[in-house]
């Protein structure tokens, strides 16, 4: 078990405002990944991170589907949320222009 | 050289004494030279009918929220102000409903504004009176009181306690912020119109911040990141990118020195307001021996042991992938 992998997708859940309240986290069957439950207690997503030639990666495997590769944390908490909450608001960093445009 | 027009907003919730404000500044030989928009809300105004000036032409009036219609506005109303010219610096007062984010967002991004103005500072008035219930109310409020250089506590010769419960309410919000009194108006033009804090003395404020609160509910808190060791400036970027994601319209604001492995002498300074930042800017060295990188983060739902964790997460996969051979 990655403790880490587990602290990141708890406090993600709670920034997206649904740990604890539509989703929970447990170990998944094979306790090597962490599985992210809706309120009725099925695996809605299973998250591991590991090692690859190009470093980290993280496993995410949602539902039925096929299991995906991303290639860091933050590309794994967009795929993440994109499926588990499509609905939330998503700001994209913009850098102003400052004096001379 | 920064030739750009010193502009600050003035915000506070409804009765919170900013027209109070504005009236007794302009009274003032030092509010000389100032253009002073206005931004009403409502279908007739009554603001600026209890704001007399010597220069009608300096004063814009507008009507309608304007954080609820800022496309273009606020440059159409700066462009008209600099062609009539006369002036060196900027006030804009906001309706007291209003949610500066966006008026903010704007002076940042919109091209023209820009390259015309700078904004220095962001006051919000409270009143010490009605402060502490509207503060714990009213969330329009509170995301005023967030995004404040300096708090402007009025009406404190109103209450007993010399405004001790309302100064309570903003720090809970606002530990590191700014706090003066401003009674009948009466305060000295320089608290508006000079950064709060200037270049990065706020960073000093950072050690009255606790650095280990732990906060899950929707109460907007600010807390504070430090790192001992230089970040790649990708980690830098990404992490940004990360905040805008996952905390959405619950990032209210970021400031920050950052220590980066490029450039380890000069810091970056780090300013944004919710997902909209200031092109990053290097200063020639470090303000102190303190050269860790130190970050300030206001919202809401805030977990900072998630965030330091984030953080240093994304640190480690940069480093472990620029490292590969």
């Amino acid at each position: 078990m990655d403790d880490t992998a587990q602290a990141i997708l708890r406090g993600a859940l709670r920034a997206w405002g649904t740990l604890n309240d539509s989703m929970f986290l447990t170990l998944d069957d094979t306790r090597e990944a962490t599985a992210i439950r809706d309120a009725a207690g099925h695996v809605i997503a299973s998250v591991r991170r590991q090692t690859s030639p190009l470093g980290w990666v993280w496993s995410v495997r949602l539902g039925d589907r096929r299991e995906r590769l991303l290639p860091s944390v933050v590309t794994a908490l967009r795929y993440l949320r994109s499926h588990l909450c499509p609905e939330r608001a998503v700001g994209q960093v913009l850098f102003g222009p400052g004096e001379h445009p | 050289m920064n030739t750009r027009l010193p502009l600050t907003v003035l915000t506070g919730f409804l009765g919170s004494g900013k027209t109070t404000l504005v009236r007794a500044l302009l009274r003032q030989p030092g509010f000389q030279r100032t253009a002073v928009i206005i931004n009403e809300f409502g279908e007739i105004g009554l603001d600026h009918d209890l704001i007399a000036s010597s220069r009608e032409d300096l004063m814009a009036l507008r009507t309608g929220c304007l954080c609820c219609a800022m496309h273009g506005e606020l440059a159409e109303t700066v462009q008209r102000l600099m062609a009539v010219g006369g002036f060196d610096r900027l006030l804009l007062e906001t309706s007291g409903l209003a949610d500066p984010t966006p008026i903010l967002q704007t002076a940042i991004v919109d091209p023209y504004l820009a390259a015309t103005v700078d904004l220095t500072t962001v006051v919000v008035t409270v009143d010490a009176l009605h402060g502490p219930p509207v503060l714990q109310e009213h969330d329009a409020a509170r995301r005023q009181v967030a995004l404040a250089d300096r708090v402007l506590l009025t009406k404190t010769d109103l209450v007993t306690d010399s405004g001790a419960q309302a100064t309570q309410a903003v720090r809970a919000l606002r530990p590191d912020v700014l706090l003066s009194p401003s009674i009948h108006g009466n305060v000295a033009p320089h608290l508006l119109f000079t950064p709060a804090m200037p270049s990065t003395d706020w960073l000093a404020l950072l050690h009255a911040l606790p650095t280990a609160r732990h906060t899950h509910d929707a109460t907007i808190t600010t807390v504070s990141l430090r790192l001992d060791t230089p970040l790649h400036a990708v980690t830098l970027t990404l992490f940004l990118q990360a905040l805008a994601e996952n905390c959405g319209p619950d990032l209210l604001r970021v400031k920050g020195l950052v220590a980066l492995r490029e450039s380890p002498e000069t810091p970056a300074v780090v300013h944004g307001v919710q997902h909209v930042f200031y092109p990053v800017t290097w200063l020639d060295g470090w303000p102190s021996e303190d050269h860790t990188t130190r970050l300030v983060l206001i919202g809401r739902r805030f977990d900072v042991e998630w965030l330091a964790l984030l953080l240093h997460t994304i640190e480690a996969e940069v480093a472990q992938a620029t490292s590969l051979p």
